[in-house]
């Protein structure tokens, strides 16, 4: 015992009492490791395309919370890992920002990453895939419609003279700056649009949220010079005039976007383009 | 504009090398091409809708929107039919007023009927200046929200007990 003591530096009532509290953790690490399992449950939207005649049906998992991460999708994929590895969902960096896991949860679209685990034992957890979607498996939705309509409002700097492209930055104020915000922090993940009745039943020629908050993002934009026809593009009953003011999309976005007011905002540049126009003749 | 230049570089080739590459047809797809496929496949392939009215929640904007839509058509076919009626009907308007007074309906029933009228005009009148205030761009906070639909319910219900009881 002296000799430890001398290696450790320690007096032998320090050393005494070190090992006294060595002993207490490994006692109490013993007793957690004894705790209640906190079981919860997870009823999962099946649907493989690969069994023929298989009709979509919802699959119940049973997780120890104890054993588990916080998040939705440590759930799925430790039930992926540990239960049944056929179940099959989009993810990528597990933290917000890709938007891969977007998916339905207890009603609610969110990303499957951000969204913390109900402990309420006594309710299970509902997760459907992004509503009105096409599903390819799972929870997997067919997002090339969606990918498509944001193509069609072409989110890129459009210029009226390319000839200066590459030379110089292009300045911007901090004022026109600080009109970005809110908006280039769009992830794509597809929440709002479809939370949107209004895009469920046209989703066909209803552009939806995300992309219409998109098309904002570049008409606001001081360097782009193209806002009267990426305007004029939307001049059609559908396009951007089949939104109604649901205000679902603002209510579900996981990055606390409002893609309603950037709507809203188009709404009013349509009203007043045309004479804005007719006035600079 | 970046579509045309892609597939007219991609006429030639593009290094000095023993393999030639060469790409005859131009790449890309436009976003309308690329719709039109996705509608194709989709029903060509039978994948299931994903579940939508049955599974979202429901919650008090969403609710009070189709609400609105819902005194909207009602209000509208109410006033359609009236001046339908008030045309072919015949007999004035005086006949029709004996007729009602005639029937012995209980004094609640008649305030059943009266707030049935009172209560979509008022919460109609009442969103619809909500909607047009959301026009100016204002209210889109999230709480803002509640704050007006509140606001839109409890001033229907007020109004319509008010007109009831007149």
């Amino acid at each position: 015992c002296s000799v430890v003591c001398d290696k450790l530096h320690l007096q032998p009532i320090d050393f005494i009492k070190k090992l006294c509290m060595a002993a207490v953790r490994y006692a109490q690490t013993a007793a957690a490791a004894a705790v209640q399992p906190r079981i919860k449950k997870f009823q999962v939207y099946r649907w493989d395309p690969d069994t023929p005649g298989d009709k979509p049906r919802m699959q119940t998992y049973e997780i120890d919370l104890n054993l588990c991460g916080p998040m939705v999708l440590d759930a799925l994929i430790k039930i992926k890992n540990e239960m049944d590895s056929t179940l099959t969902f989009r993810r990528s960096c597990r933290e917000g920002i890709c938007g891969s896991c977007a998916m339905n949860i207890n009603g609610g679209n969110t990303l499957a990453c951000l969204d913390k685990i109900d402990s309420n034992l006594s309710k299970p957890t509902k997760i459907y895939p992004l509503p009105h979607m096409y599903v390819v498996k799972d929870l997997v939705p067919d997002m090339s419609n969606f990918y498509a309509q944001y193509k069609s409002i072409e989110p890129y700097l459009k210029k009226r003279d390319d000839s200066k492209e590459g030379k110089e930055q292009y300045l911007q104020s901090v004022e026109d700056r600080q009109k970005l915000d809110g908006l280039y922090e769009c992830i794509l993940c597809a929440c709002c649009s479809t939370s949107c009745p209004s895009y469920w039943w046209n989703a066909d020629k209803y552009l939806g949220p995300a992309v219409l908050m998109q098309a904002y993002r570049w008409m606001i934009d001081s360097r782009d010079e193209f806002t009267e026809e990426r305007l004029s593009k939307l001049q059609d009953p559908f396009s951007l005039y089949r939104c109604h003011t649901i205000m679902n999309c603002t209510r579900t976005c996981p990055k606390g976007l409002n893609p309603g007011k950037a709507i809203a905002e188009i709404k009013k540049m349509m009203a007043t383009y045309k004479e804005k126009k007719a006035a600079a003749v | 504009m970046a579509l045309l230049l892609r597939s007219v570089r991609l006429g030639k080739p593009l290094f000095k090398s023993s393999v030639l590459c060469f790409r005859a047809a131009p790449m890309g797809t436009t976003a309308k091409e690329e719709m039109n496929k996705f509608w194709a496949k989709n029903s060509s392939l039978n994948r299931p809708m994903s579940p939508h009215i049955t599974i979202y929640k429901w919650s008090i904007p969403m609710m009070m929107s189709i609400t609105h839509r819902g005194t909207g058509i009602g209000l509208s076919g109410a006033i359609s039919a009236f001046a339908m009626a008030a045309l072919i009907l015949p007999g004035n308007y005086t006949h029709y007023l004996d007729l009602i007074h005639s029937l012995s309906v209980g004094p609640f029933l008649i305030g059943l009927a009266k707030f049935g009228i009172a209560f979509p005009v008022s919460y109609h009148t009442y969103n619809g200046i909500r909607h047009l205030y959301w026009d100016i761009g204002k209210g889109f906070k999230i709480p803002e929200v509640y704050r007006t639909g509140y606001t839109v319910i409890g001033l229907s219900v007020i109004t319509s007990i008010a007109l009831t009881l007149m």
